[in-house]
């Protein structure tokens, strides 16, 4: 662990003229559900990058702003309720703030529950570092009666207090300013946070102590911090001085032994009591500078909770959100569908017909437009499914539908947590991979981690699209769909009682979560969360997508079958043996044996093994597949080519949905895993067990089907 | 960890798990490991903080505690020990 410090400004010190151009670095802290995001979209606008901090995959966003001919340097710390290294994202915020030295620390805090908002602000107070207290949604608060002083409230935790409301713009002036004025002429504050007459002669004399010792409490931070730290018996801080100190073993000791004394003398662990105090000194604060006038009896929260919390409506109000929520994805989504379905096959036979016939044309119609357009045809399903997905996050219910399925959950082994990581995946296998970060306890993590892919992510939802649509009536497509969704969750639920019967045997360990109140999520907040996650699927299209295309299509077209085979049959009966004899129809005969039992052929089998890499491709090479295999008749839209193959009907094409639905997520997951846990162990292992599974449940479907007559 | 010397129930203290819906009451103490009872001082259960218990049914409990609704495992309110305020 590198404990230099990256930036080597100082603080506490005046800007001189060079420093006028280098960009102000600010950071963007506070409580998760505090509004930070809201502010950081305003302060930044759309000049924004997201990547991850190093060494974690934790996601760190950052952005430009300009004030006043100043540039602005926003860093996006993820949210947390503290800076005790207790958590990954925690982990990161401390070591941000600590060794590469932001010039302002801005503290968003929700000012309509600021007791416990403040909480964090009192560890920034701590460590003296340069920090704002944002005082976001201020109208919320003063619509429940709270009437805040926010210069005394600064005078206080001695720290400018901005009052503001991120969504509408308000005080974000005065926030730039204050962050202008702060980063050129910060002064230490004149407060401490005082931890009562029993702590505070043991800070004093370690403070002392690490000082005689020449340690360095990362130089310009207060020397109180590393104290308290010990004393808190912090696990970063031991580590920090064991590397600095050789005698640091005899200082342990003998903090070890303050700490039991401590314990003895104040009835409780030290940490407790110095979190105590912190609570202590916040509630002093709030007591004096928030003066509440009325309070209205009427909570929205309270009545929105009684209803969707409620022990026999939860549940059916959560599954009919749900299916609501699909309903209106494939509804809307079908018209704009439509129209690229009909702007690709106008660009093919565009193509087609300016470019001389041969590889190129091919290349060009088959490989790329085939299979990048077939691709990129379900945006507006995508769109609307992140959406949706943004809109639950924004407006609060996540937490409560993991709240409701908790009970359920419970029963599994897993707890309410597992749950949002597997909504997440619902749109997308990657983020629900990073999002089991919040789950602390490890058995947990990793089974929800191997049983998040079986939540049908939005990729695959191409494959299920185009194959309900071709073999289904319309009215039951939908259903069709929802019903390959519905076994996702059965098979996710089942491994998961698997995997904690005989992977992770053991009792879960207990947790807590926050259920923040209801918000009306604001437009922007979710056109910015839903084009973000839409533009990856957009990009991926564009390049990943694009590069196996080409392959697929070369591997398709390559070996040219002798002249002699193609002599005297129709062009449709030329181009399937062109494709059989290719490479990839090579590969797939010999693998056909494998898929056989599935009632797939092989040309299914190539788009299977295409689809290793991702979902879209197995639509992307079906596309390229069958827009070959159509000889003259270019531009038929995919559907039909699949409904005039004589090999498909409604039943191959339930259990290539189901086979789709389970088999490996894609590469990006196995690499997500595969990071998150460090090792190759597990993401092999999901790629088997998936495989399996998939094989398994296909043959029940597919074999089951024929038993019955379909 | 190493708190009280003797860690049989405080006087009056009953687990939040038993605590009757609606009735606020009083955190008397954290008993658990040390990362357990961190997190719960960093989300607001702190002695002499206020708890009111609002929701919950089979898995979890929804608590209210500074202003601020939380989800609690069984577990996790098994081990703050509260004393009714009135």
């Amino acid at each position: 662990m590198n404990y230099e410090p990256i930036g080597h400004r100082q603080i506490g010190h005046s800007m001189n003229v060079a420093e006028q151009h280098q960009p102000i670095v600010v950071a963007l802290a506070g409580n998760p559900n505090s509004g930070k995001t809201t502010v950081f979209n305003s302060l930044t606008g759309s000049r924004q990058h997201v990547g991850n901090y190093p060494g974690v995959t934790v996601e760190r966003k950052e952005g430009r702003a300009e004030f006043e001919g100043r540039k602005l340097h926003i860093v996006d710390l993820p949210g947390t309720y503290s800076l005790t290294p207790y958590s990954l994202e925690e982990v990161v915020v401390r070591r941000y703030v600590i060794h590469e030295r932001p010039d302002v620390i801005v503290d968003v805090v929700d000012a309509s529950n600021l007791e416990r908002n403040l909480y964090l602000a009192t560890q920034f107070i701590e460590l003296e570092v340069p920090v704002i207290i944002a005082l976001n949604m201020i109208d919320m608060a003063e619509a429940q009666g709270l009437r805040i002083d926010t210069d005394l409230l600064s005078q206080l935790i001695g720290a400018p207090v901005i009052p503001m409301v991120a969504t509408t713009g308000f005080g974000k002036r005065e926030l730039l300013e204050a962050i202008v004025e702060v980063a050129s002429n910060y002064s230490r504050p004149q407060v401490t946070i005082s931890f009562g007459s029993e702590l505070e002669p043991h800070i004093a004399a370690l403070a002392e102590k690490l000082e005689a010792l020449q340690i360095d409490p990362h130089a310009g931070t207060s020397r109180r911090w590393l104290p308290i730290k010990l004393l808190e018996d912090d696990a970063e801080a031991v580590q920090h001085l064991r590397e600095r100190l050789p005698e640091a073993e005899e200082l342990l000791e003998e903090v070890a032994r303050e700490r039991r004394h401590l314990a003895d003398v104040l009835g409780e662990d030290p940490e407790i009591a110095i979190g105590d105090r912190r609570y202590g000194f916040i509630a002093g604060a709030c007591r004096r500078a928030i003066a509440t006038v009325k309070r209205p009896k009427l909570d929205v929260t309270d009545l929105i909770d009684d209803v969707v919390t409620n022990r026999i409506a939860g549940i059916p109000i959560f599954l009919l959100l749900m299916w609501l929520m699909f309903e209106m994805v494939f509804t809307l989504g079908a018209p704009p569908m439509g129209w690229i379905e009909a702007g690709f096959e106008w660009l093919g036979a565009l193509a087609a017909a300016w470019l001389p016939a041969g590889e190129l044309q091919s290349l060009i119609v088959d490989g790329i437009i085939g299979g990048v357009g077939g691709v990129l045809v379900f945006v507006p399903n995508i769109l609307l499914l992140f959406l949706a997905i943004a809109f639950i996050e924004d407006s609060g219910y996540m937490a409560r539908a993991a709240f409701v399925v908790d009970r359920v959950m419970h029963h599994i082994g897993l707890h309410g947590k597992s749950f949002i990581p597997m909504l997440i995946g619902f749109g997308c296998t990657v983020p629900a991979v990073m999002a089991t970060r919040t789950i602390d306890d490890e058995k947990n993590r990793l089974t929800t981690m191997l049983v998040a892919p079986l939540m049908s992510c939005s990729a695959r939802l191409p494959v299920y699209l185009l194959l309900a649509g071709a073999f289904f009536a319309p009215e039951v497509a939908g259903k069709v769909i929802f019903g390959i969704y519905l076994l996702g969750v059965l098979l996710a639920i089942l491994m998961a009682l698997v995997f904690r019967k005989y992977l992770f045997p053991g009792e879960t360990t207990p947790f807590v979560m926050e259920l923040p109140p209801y918000r009306m999520p604001t437009l922007r907040g979710l056109l910015v969360h839903m084009w973000e996650r839409t533009w990856l699927y957009v990009k991926k299209a564009g390049t990943v997508i694009l590069v196996a295309s080409v392959v697929v299509w070369f591997a398709l077209t390559h070996p040219a079958p002798p002249p002699q085979l193609s002599a005297g049959v129709t062009p449709q009966q030329a181009a399937a043996q062109a494709a059989a004899y290719s490479y990839a129809g090579r590969i797939s005969q010999t693998l056909e044996p494998l898929v056989r039992p599935l009632g797939f052929d092989w040309k299914i089998g190539t788009s299977l093994i295409a689809g290793f890499a991702a979902k879209e491709i197995v639509v992307a090479t079906m596309g390229t597949v069958y827009s070959l295999g159509q000889g003259d008749e270019q531009g038929q839209r995919l559907r039909q080519a699949l409904q005039s193959d004589p090999h498909f009907d409604s039943l191959v094409a339930l259990t290539l949905m189901v086979f789709v639905l389970i088999y490996v997520p894609c590469l990006a997951v196995i690499a997500v895993v595969k990071k998150e846990t460090n090792s190759w162990k597990w993401p092999l292992f999901l790629i088997a067990y998936t495989c399996a599974l998939a094989w398994v449940v296909s043959f029940i479907v597919y074999q089951g089907g024929r038993l019955l007559g379909f | 960890m190493f708190g009280r010397p003797d860690l049989s129930p405080l006087p009056g203290a009953l687990p939040l798990v038993a605590a009757t819906p609606g009735q606020p009451y009083e955190v008397v103490e954290l008993v658990g490991g040390r990362g357990m009872c961190r997190r719960l001082t960093d989300m607001g259960f702190v002695p002499g903080a206020v708890v009111t218990v609002t929701g919950g049914h089979g898995g979890g409990l929804i608590v209210t505690v500074l202003d601020c609704r939380l989800m609690l495992s069984r577990g996790m309110a098994q081990r703050i020990m509260v004393r009714p305020l009135m």
